[in-house]
């Protein structure tokens, strides 16, 4: 027989702890599939039908069944199986079948605790402010239904009561958490759970084939800031470099095998030697990829950066979470340029054979022993032909790609124009390769910050030219000259597919100064959170630390641990403990304390429910004389609190 | 009997009738104090007539008495229109229940029609005859007994009409010493003796009674017993707002029982099974003892908060 006024036959009482799982379980949604979080509001929509029919819980081989069907649905749902989200699924998955089979009071406080786990995974993937006000909500709701559970009947205390029980709960764990995330070891490799490779489908891809940064310019999330302390650079100068495709392999662009490595290596000294201009910073959110974008030349003392042949930086492990990295913006210095003669040929490899037509424009452009004014004629080639710059070109899958680019269809983006930009070059014998990254990028007048978004996705070429090294040339500036002076907002936004993925997004009433105004409030505080709060790690946590407890070793740190337990815990069950005596008691109580100690002198523990008289009548070993003191004081007592005043 | 008499002397002047039930006495005599109507429920033959009958003559109070079976009809209780002859017009003949102290033998012999006869009027002190509403004496008690339900030919009152009793107090067998005695002596039948008491004092005891006082914490105890009751797995029926207030009458009756005119907790523990084991309905049907699952629960709520 299942209990009817338990709570989960109780919509009221059930409310609290569904609405935490169900904010925190959507909140994963992006993350994981949307499968699982379809499948959990579905349970939960035969909760309600459940508890509001009354209806008996689930039998015990409905409960193995589901289970089955579960562990299958998770296989299924995650081809790798030991990936962050694998595990985050498999978090989801039981709490759905517990939140199934849920009956009693202890199912509540799993549920409950569960949830809280669920509200860490959701930090692996979203670390921004408004994610972390809805997990807060999420908490709140979670607590509120540890109180209502606890209970045995509906609580009928008032909402503001609620909200002061759920306040008090965090301010207890106040204290020590903030020391918790003060001393807690930023470790890189334990965020670095493998990542499942779909799931890491924003930004750039270590691959360029046609087709593959389209989608970018529809996706409104951010995917970096950056504040620079001193002067910034022109608009049309912002080419954040990410990586470098310079490995024709099979009709797509990838990067050289030897750039993969995750030793610690040096860019090349032009880029490091110069003087320097300003400084920058840029907080990354998380891209599951490696690669860390920076203008050109950079440079950074960042450690755990490491710094590759081809001026790219990039970390050991892919961003997993929100990072800060602080550069240094350099002047060129071009004394002793010198190109390997390795990465000469690396940088030259082009079937000739492919594109007959393409093979034939550069012998008519090109000059030989003077690159620069092959690069300008075939630039110049580029601006007198009727190309057309679209975010949806048709689509080109034959192996001739650059003649078909080139000379039939003529219209496409970004990738479109460096691919074949660099194919001619690399004809007509001069080292090119694509650089993949951001260009340009949103600036926030409120805070004097750089948003880059997804959006603002773009890919680029450089060319090696003996005494000046290697050059930005970027072809889609020729061909389509706004989309770099205006950028991707401005430039794009009279486009159908603009934004066609981020449909909510502010940017859509972009015409609108005073909610573009409010747009950069949000983002600023947005930027302060993350700046200031996610990007805590190594370097300000030993700053920080260092002026709380001065030198950091072991010892000062669990002296800092224990010193914010005992100025939490101390005060607590100090008022706990007076609470139960003398001080905070009513004369009444004081009273009825000192006559059940007389009690429990003649052996008596009074029970709760037994009054005194039945106590004192149990009391037969006492002595006559004793009894009567002992009644007396009973009678005293019952004429003090009980009589007429 | 002097005229100095006091509720306690008169529970001792019953003790000398009916031998070794002090507490059942003082219970009966306190639910009349509370202006309460008792329930007598027990096996035939061990007194509950005696005990009725003699708290009416001590009490001074007018009394009839009903002897309910299966074939009364209602109007042998509340009267009707009668015929007369010699005026040729009807006129209202009052039933036995125009008196102070009904007594109700066997009552759930009667058929459901007639019970509930007796028991509107004892809720609403007055009875309604040929459309004139004939208010009954402000002493107005009934004291009824009753066989044990499971008994044949017996129809058992239904929870509504049970709890309009205030108390309900088995006598049960006497102690064998008592018995004994009894038999010793024969059974000279000790029919009480009329008293000089005037119904008045009953009704002044009454009105002290009521002023009797009882602590908002006592009140706060009471309500915690009583939704105690309402909570408990083993009731599918507690103690409801009435049976709470008249649990309430009925405690400071029992502290002005024992001359005192403030309640203490004893007071609501003593008459707690007397108020309130004829209203609860266990969850199982049978086997339950509903003395000691009351006890149970009651022993679990803190007296002292």
């Amino acid at each position: 027989m299942h209990d009817s006024a338990g709570i989960f036959w109780n919509l009221r009482r059930l409310t609290p702890i569904v609405g935490m799982l169900v904010v925190l379980i959507w909140s994963l949604a992006p993350a994981l599939s949307w499968e699982l979080p379809l499948v959990f509001t579905m349970v939960v929509g035969w909760r309600i039908w459940r508890a509001w029919r009354c209806a008996k819980p689930i039998s015990r081989w409905l409960v193995n069944v589901s289970v089955a069907v579960g562990g299958l649905g998770w296989w299924l749902l995650f081809p790798s199986k030991l990936s962050l989200e694998s595990a985050v699924g498999l978090l989801v998955a039981g709490v759905t079948l517990k939140l199934l089979e849920a009956s009693q009071r202890r199912d509540a406080f799993v549920l409950v605790y569960s949830g809280f786990l669920l509200a860490v995974a959701v930090f692996l993937f979203n670390q921004s402010l408004w994610q972390s006000l809805i997990v807060l909500t999420a908490i709140a709701l979670g607590l509120n239904g540890l109180h209502e559970a606890s209970l045995d009947e509906i609580s009928t205390l008032p909402v503001t009561r609620k909200l002061t029980l759920v306040g008090l709960t965090v301010l207890i764990a106040m204290p020590i958490t903030i020391t918790w995330f003060l001393i807690f070891p930023r470790i890189a490799p334990l965020w670095a759970i493998p990542v499942m490779a779909d799931a890491a489908r924003m930004g750039m891809s270590d691959t360029l084939r046609p087709g593959d940064v389209s989608r970018l310019g529809q996706d409104a999330s951010v995917a970096f800031r950056v504040q620079f302390d001193g002067d910034q650079p022109r608009f049309d100068d912002l080419y954040w470099r990410g990586i470098t495709l310079g490995r024709f392999n099979e009709g797509s662009w990838q990067q050289h095998n030897h750039l993969k490595q995750t030793k610690l290596g040096s860019p090349p000294p032009a880029l490091t030697n110069g003087i320097v201009k300003s400084h920058y910073t840029v907080f990354q959110t998380a891209s599951h990829r490696p690669w860390l974008y920076h203008l050109e030349p950079s440079t950074t003392s960042q450690s755990n950066v490491i710094g590759l042949t081809d001026g790219t930086y990039r970390t050991r492990w892919p961003i997993t979470s929100d990072l800060s990295l602080s550069y240094e913006l350099r002047a060129r210095d071009l004394t002793g340029l010198r190109l390997l003669d390795n990465d000469f040929d690396r940088e030259l490899y082009f079937p000739v054979d492919l594109n007959p037509r393409a093979s034939e424009l550069v012998a008519q452009l090109m000059t030989p022993g003077d690159p620069k004014t092959t690069v300008t004629n075939v630039l110049k080639w580029y601006q007198s032909q009727p190309f057309v710059y679209t975010l949806e070109p048709s689509s080109i899958r034959e192996p001739n790609f650059v003649d078909r680019f080139l000379f039939e269809t003529q219209e496409g983006f970004c990738e479109h124009f460096a691919y074949s930009f660099v194919a001619l070059m690399r004809l007509a014998g001069i080292p090119a390769r694509i650089v993949g990254g951001y260009m340009g990028g949103e600036l926030n007048p409120i805070n004097n910050t750089i948003t880059v978004r997804e959006m603002d996705a773009h890919a680029w070429t450089e060319v090696w030219i003996d005494e000046l090294g290697w050059m930005r040339v970027d072809p889609t500036g020729v061909v389509a000259p706004e989309r770099i002076r205006l950028g991707s907002i401005d430039s794009l936004r009279s486009s159908a597919s603009f934004l066609s993925e981020s449909p909510l997004s502010l940017l859509h009433l972009n015409d609108w100064q005073w909610i573009n105004t409010l747009r950069w409030r949000l983002d600023a505080l947005n930027y302060r959170w993350q700046s200031n709060i996610m990007s805590y790690r190594d370097k300000q946590q030993s700053a920080l630390l260092k002026s709380i407890i001065g030198k950091i070793t072991p010892l000062r740190i669990l002296m800092l641990l224990g010193a914010t337990l005992l100025l939490t815990l101390v005060p607590l069950m100090l008022w706990f403990v007076l609470r139960g005596s003398a001080l905070f008691k009513t004369s009444q109580q004081r009273k009825l304390q000192h006559i059940d100690l007389r009690l429990r002198e003649y052996g008596v523990f009074r029970l709760e429910g037994e009054t005194l008289r039945q106590a004192v009548k149990r009391a037969n070993a006492a002595s006559a004389s004793d009894l009567a003191t002992l009644t007396d004081a009973v009678n005293a007592f019952e004429r003090t609190y009980y009589a007429k005043t | 009997m002097n005229k100095q008499s006091t509720p306690l002397s008169v529970a001792e002047a019953l003790e000398s009738l009916i031998l070794g039930k002090q507490r059942e006495i003082k219970l009966s005599l306190a639910c009349i104090l509370a202006g309460g109507h008792l329930l007598l429920e027990d096996v035939p033959g061990v007194g509950k007539t005696t005990l009725a009958q003699g708290l009416a003559a001590l009490l001074g109070l007018s009394n009839s008495r009903i002897q309910f079976t299966s074939d009364l009809l209602p109007s042998e209780i509340v009267g009707g229109p009668v015929y007369k002859r010699d005026t040729g017009e009807f006129v209202i003949h009052k039933g036995p229940i125009f008196t102070q102290l009904v007594i109700a033998d066997e009552i759930n012999r009667a058929t459901p029609r007639t019970q509930s006869a007796l028991l509107e009027a004892m809720s609403e002190r007055n009875v309604s005859l040929e459309g004139q509403t004939l208010p009954l004496d402000p002493c107005f008690t009934v004291i009824a007994t009753q066989n044990p339900v499971h008994q044949t030919g017996t129809y058992a009152l239904p929870e509504s009409q049970l709890d309009r009793f205030t108390m309900s107090v088995s006598l049960g067998y006497p102690d064998p010493h008592f018995e004994r005695q009894l038999y010793a002596t024969q059974n000279q039948a000790k029919n009480a003796q009329d008293s000089q008491q005037h119904y008045h004092q009953l009704l002044s005891w009454r009105h002290e009674a009521g002023l009797v006082n009882c602590t908002a914490e006592l009140v706060d105890y009471l309500y915690r017993l009583v939704s105690a009751t309402r909570r408990a797995d083993e009731l599918a029926l507690g103690v409801s707002p009435r049976g709470g207030l008249q649990w309430l009458s009925a405690a400071k009756a029992w502290a002005f029982l024992h001359g005192r005119d403030f309640v203490i907790p004893d007071d609501i523990q003593d008459v707690a099974l007397a108020v309130t084991r004829h209203r609860c309905i266990p969850r199982q049907h049978s086997g339950v003892n509903m003395t000691a699952t009351l006890t149970h629960i009651f022993d679990e709520v803190p007296v002292y908060s």
